[in-house]
């Protein structure tokens, strides 16, 4: 099975580093904190995060664990990746189809306020695979 | 051949050394292929030649030297000459690989 890692994040920030990296992304612009939150109030979206916690699963498999449309699921991860809240890889199948699978990044999520701003930093967990994270260290020497 | 406890223990070990070496080797070729990076090959290979060569062939002649006539010239000379070696090699291949441009 060939997995191939897709670039992240079009919307919400830009991560400097690879996918496989970890550490804390400061979400520092006042829309990209209000999607964020956004996304938090709702409960598909947080579902989403909950049932990829520490495990990659395909739309159709979170719309089963969950409960909720695949047209939902998409809605919400498209949402969730361009914030860096949801890794999406492509999964290619042998019959020469691919699907996308999600994995969530979030390992803790802290808001911070004060008189000039409201920052949401967001502490990621070590997602996908080791070999492409390895990759990521050695070719970020 | 009587073979004594700390001989055991030398093996056991250097299969443990074996087993993560191998391991760890492993993900950097899948990495490498994954990634199409000439940079994780030559890791990949480096770490190989550093690590799982040398280890394997000591507990090969280790394992079977004594049923293939393997002399103690063998044991004492040529088994760490032939491991250094393989180090060197490793370690040009792991220069190579850091001296490689990015993303290639």
């Amino acid at each position: 099975m060939d997995v191939s890692v897709h670039s992240e994040t079009a919307g919400c920030h830009k991560r400097q580093r690879g996918v496989g990296t970890t550490g804390a992304v400061a979400v520092s612009d006042d829309r990209d904190v209000a999607e964020v939150l956004a996304l938090l109030d709702d409960e598909y979206a947080r579902a989403i995060l909950r049932q990829t916690s520490g495990e990659a699963l395909s739309a159709s498999e979170i719309s089963d664990a969950c409960g909720m449309s695949v047209s939902t699921v998409y809605r919400r991860a498209d949402r969730l990746v361009d914030c860096g809240l949801l890794v999406e890889r492509t999964v290619a199948t042998p019959d020469g189809n691919h699907y996308s699978t999600y994995e969530s990044r979030v390992e803790e999520l802290t808001v911070s306020i004060s008189t000039d701003s409201v920052d949401v930093r967001v502490t990621e967990r070590p997602v996908g695979d080791l070999g492409d994270r390895f990759t990521d260290l050695w070719e970020g020497l | 051949m009587a073979v004594t406890t700390g001989e055991l223990v030398l093996l056991a070990a250097s299969l443990v050394a074996l087993g993560l070496a191998l391991f760890i080797v492993f993900h950097a070729y899948r990495g490498a292929r994954r990634n199409d990076s000439q940079r994780m090959f030559a890791l990949a290979t480096g770490l190989c030649l550093l690590t799982v060569v040398p280890t394997a062939l000591s507990v090969a002649v280790t394992a079977l030297g004594p049923a293939v006539g393997v002399g103690s010239d063998g044991r004492t000379l040529y088994l760490p000459l032939s491991q250094r070696l393989f180090e060197i090699a490793g370690l040009v291949t792991l220069l190579y690989s850091l001296l490689l441009s990015p993303g290639r």
